[in-house]
């Protein structure tokens, strides 16, 4: 099953079974070892920070990530919750406390209790919650929503990723590694208006007919349809796509296998870390994982779903030793920052399938180096208006989407784009 | 208006775009026929309810009963290769992309299976009726929560995505948020019997009261009460435009406008206004769109052109090989690509257009016309001789190359990249023809002549 984060209406995934499972197609065949690649990589990318990119794709239920766990401040935010929430509310005695100090914006809010490895990075400052993310003109759609989330633009139809138009700034070349998706379908988030991401769903990444060390004529050929007349626009978009997928497998061929740690996230985590291990020059990944559209029966799918999040981060920066895995390589992590998001977040009130239905604003992480410019801790206010959570069965926005990936563009990518507004404040050290 | 006679450039496009592809027998049989009557041949399509069955409905029954996701999609896949009506299958693929319903735990095989048949029983006939039968089709309502829903409780899934996916769509938005509430009101009551896997009507769990549907009020009708609302979203102007908009995108080009109400495209509109002419009947809208100039001239320039599917492409590679597609290796090629058969990705469906291509799908593609290729060349040997054309033809114009893959011509880029390939390999020695004519199929089969049409 092919992991859906294509354009629009391929990034929603309706059921957890059929989730992530990007499929490992090619025997285990080596570990993701020291860093190898191009030989001639240019200092400078190598100096560059890394983002990645997780989607929940689905709609994650904000609620029970970011939990209150008593009515802190003058609120009835427990209160609130509590009635909402009759079958899947958690007990205070199980969340995991996100408060540092008595008197912090963290005041009275906790983690899910499966995200345990999360939260001790919390605890080490590594992870950054902003509170309350949405956009005006809130959809429930789906697809409308991913499509705004993955473009930053909520006020028009979107035309280009976040992260692609990035691409369009930077300027890159056919076949460069600058930014994929461990994905089938290129999502929306890495198209630019004229530069485009890449996808490599696993590794290694070959045709099946053979290496470039076989010196394949086919292969060869392929490419010259790249030359195919501009009067056909879009056999002329094939045949570049064809030119582009050659060369990427002629750089990628001989990477070594992503090895198969039976979580789709964290195996598509593990193919990132190759891409940004090596030196392939790459920025920025997107990784997605589905099931989050938790309609009914909710409680133990969220469990699950928010288990293997939490599992798939961890593997990503610390491996499993226990199976050869190591850790993310030491200069890579300091500059390598994660960051979740999903297109909306789920109602207040629980329905009548012991699930949510599709809600608006939503928190959403960042996690970054160790002692890096990162700021951890609560960013926003926890949706609070009045003594309720909500004045509806929403939960509103009080940061905007493009605030962070503002501050995000500007102060972890260097690369500010001028469409978004100002950035969220704070969120980085200067 | 175009040639009255069907070039062969259009038998070539119609069968490209409306029946997975043509055969040289196909290009050589109907190419200077009248192009209304070669339409006219793919849309004889008797009413699966009154024709016989076909030899291979008794396999398909036992898919509903025995079949696995893989094993069912298989047959699917075969019976686009062999059916006497592609473009019924065609369309059939179509309406499967449009309702789009997975196989999973629930809806499993059986329910989905069904659902496919109820698909390509309506694929021409009214969609009013096919709304109808979709609505409480027991695989739709495991698939978007219909089951679960009640009165006291109503889900709001399927009113949702029946508003945005399956009637109205987005282009632009002209239902709220509490019309998709009223109209989950509405569908409430419908649940599917464990032991016949039948849907039901539950009148206990239906709810009673008056609701509010796009301005217009529908007191209590039981039963019947789905069908009210399927009134109330068929009368909206956008719906014609909508249903046409979706059939020019997967058949034809992606129209440039998103504006169905202010800017329709033309062909859409084409479309629209004979689907309103004919009370939503679908066979005269779809003969419509194949015989519009707007289809048949459409201008590649302007990039009115369509990606294929992976899964035609699929079916077009065995139909020229003449290779079984009830087959394991290919069906694992199609996921890779991005498209497979009876799991679609989501209730929206597959992408469109250049979304179809990324890397990794662009991979999958050449990867499946070496499949193809490897198939075939496992044949034994005067087997394997009788079917590809020789790699000199390429030297001289590839008129039979083109013809063998249900092309009028190559373009000109196409064909020198297929003599750089034969050039190149033969240069360096050691080549049987046999290799050359699997290297020249791969390339061809992954030309933009072939994947774009």
């Amino acid at each position: 099953m092919p992991t859906g984060t294509g354009l629009s209406r391929r990034d929603f995934l309706k059921r957890g079974a059929m989730a992530a499972a990007v499929p490992t197609l090619w025997p285990l065949i080596g570990r993701v070892g020291p860093a190898f690649g191009l030989d001639d990589p240019d200092p400078s990318t190598a100096l560059r920070n890394r983002l990645v990119v997780i989607f929940l794709s689905g709609g994650n239920d904000g609620l029970n990530t970011v939990i209150p766990m008593w009515d802190a401040d003058g609120t009835q935010r427990r209160s609130v919750y509590q009635a909402a929430r009759p079958t899947l509310q958690y007990a205070d005695t199980a969340v995991l406390h996100l408060d540092l100090t008595t008197d912090d914006a963290a005041h009275g809010l906790g983690l899910h209790p499966s995200l345990t490895k999360l939260h001790a990075m919390y605890e080490a400052g590594r992870v950054a919650v902003v509170q309350g993310v949405d956009y005006p003109n809130h959809s429930y759609s789906h697809f409308e929503s991913t499509d705004i989330w993955q473009s930053g633009q909520p006020l028009a139809a979107p035309d280009s990723g976040w992260l692609g138009r990035h691409l369009d700034r930077s300027g890159i070349g056919a076949g460069e590694l600058r930014a994929a998706a461990m994905t089938y379908d290129l999502p929306l988030a890495l198209r630019g208006t004229d530069k485009l991401g890449i996808t490599i769903p696993t590794l290694p990444f070959r045709f099946s007919d053979g290496t470039a060390a076989a010196a394949d004529a086919k292969h060869a050929a392929a490419k010259l349809y790249a030359n195919h007349p501009s009067s056909e626009p879009l056999r002329q978009y094939w045949g570049e796509r064809m030119d582009e997928s050659v060369r990427i497998v002629e750089t990628l061929e001989v990477a070594p296998a992503t090895p198969n740690t039976g979580n789709g996230l964290a195996n598509a985590l593990l193919t990132a870390r190759t891409l940004l291990e090596g030196n392939y020059g790459t920025e920025v990944v997107f990784v997605a994982v589905g099931g989050y559209d938790t309609h009914e029966l909710q409680r133990t799918a969220h469990q699950t779903l928010l288990t293997n999040l939490d599992n798939a981060i961890d593997t990503f920066f610390n491996g499993v030793p226990a199976s050869g895995i190591p850790p993310l390589s030491p200069t890579v992590a300091d500059r390598t920052m994660v960051m979740t998001f999903s297109e909306f977040g789920r109602r207040l009130k629980e329905n009548g399938s012991a699930g949510t239905d599709h809600g608006a604003a939503a928190p959403l992480f960042l996690v970054g180096p160790p002692a890096g410019r990162l700021v951890g801790g609560i960013h926003g206010d926890h949706p609070n208006v009045g003594t309720t959570l909500a004045p509806v069965d929403n939960i509103l926005q009080t940061t905007d989407l493009r605030a962070v990936y503002q501050a995000v563009l500007e102060q972890w990518l260097a690369d500010p784009d001028p469409t978004l507004g100002a950035a969220l404040p704070g969120l980085f050290l200067p | 208006m175009g040639d009255p006679n069907a070039s062969r450039a259009d038998v070539a496009r119609l069968f490209g775009r409306a029946a997975f592809g043509a055969t040289s027998t196909d290009l050589d049989l109907h190419t200077n026929r009248p192009y209304v009557d070669v339409v006219d041949f793919l849309l004889t399509v008797p009413d699966p309810a009154l024709r016989p069955p076909a030899a291979d409905d008794v396999t398909r029954l036992q898919q509903e009963s025995s079949g696995t996701a893989a094993t069912a999609a298989q047959w699917w896949l075969e019976r686009m290769r062999t059916t006497t009506y592609p473009l019924e299958e065609r369309l059939t693929l179509f309406w499967h992309d449009h309702w789009a319903t997975a196989i999973g735990e629930s809806p499993a095989v059986p329910g989905v299976m069904k659902q496919n048949q109820t698909l390509r029983i309506h694929s021409l006939g009214s969609f009013r009726t096919m709304c109808q039968a979709l609505t409480i089709d027991p695989a739709m309502l495991q698939w978007l929560d219909g089951e679960r829903s009640t009165k006291n409780k109503p889900n709001e899934n399927y009113a949702r995505e029946f508003f945005e996916l399956f009637t109205l769509g987005v282009f632009p938005q002209t239902y709220t948020e509490t019309d998709i509430r009223e109209a989950a009101r509405a569908f409430t009551g419908w649940v599917v019997d464990p032991t016949t896997g039948a849907a039901r009507f539950e009148p206990s769990r239906h709810d009673t009261g008056t609701k509010t549907i796009l301005g217009q009020t529908v007191t209590n009708l039981g039963a019947e009460e789905y069908k009210a609302v399927i009134e109330i979203a068929l009368s909206q102007p956008i719906a014609s435009r909508f249903v046409a908009y979706k059939l020019v995108q997967n058949l034809a080009y992606v129209p440039t406008s998103l504006d169905l109400l202010a800017d329709p495209d033309p062909l859409v509109e084409e479309i629209a206004a004979a689907l309103r002419a004919n009370d939503w009947q679908l066979r005269p809208a779809i003969r419509t769109m194949l015989l519009s100039d707007n289809f048949r001239s459409a201008s590649a320039a302007a990039g009115r052109q369509v990606v294929r599917q992976p899964v035609e492409l699929c079916v077009h590679a065995t139909k020229a090989t003449r290779l079984g597609a009830n087959n394991g290796t290919l069906y694992s090629y199609l996921t890779r690509a991005g498209q497979t058969l009876l799991r679609p990705p989501n209730v929206g469906g597959w992408p469109v257009g250049k979304a179809w291509l990324s890397p990794s799908t662009t991979t999958a593609r050449y990867d499946l016309a070496v499949q193809v290729a490897n198939l075939h060349n496992q044949r034994a040997e005067q087997v394997r001789s009788l079917f590809l054309p020789a790699t000199a033809d390429i030297d001289t114009g590839g008129a039979a190359w083109a013809a063998f893959m249900g092309l009028h011509a190559f373009t000109s880029n196409t064909l020198a990249t297929l003599r750089s390939y034969l050039a190149s390999r033969r240069g360096r020695g050691g080549v049987t023809e046999f290799e050359l004519q699997a290297g020249v199929f791969v390339l061809a089969a992954t030309s933009p002549d072939w994947q774009v049409m």
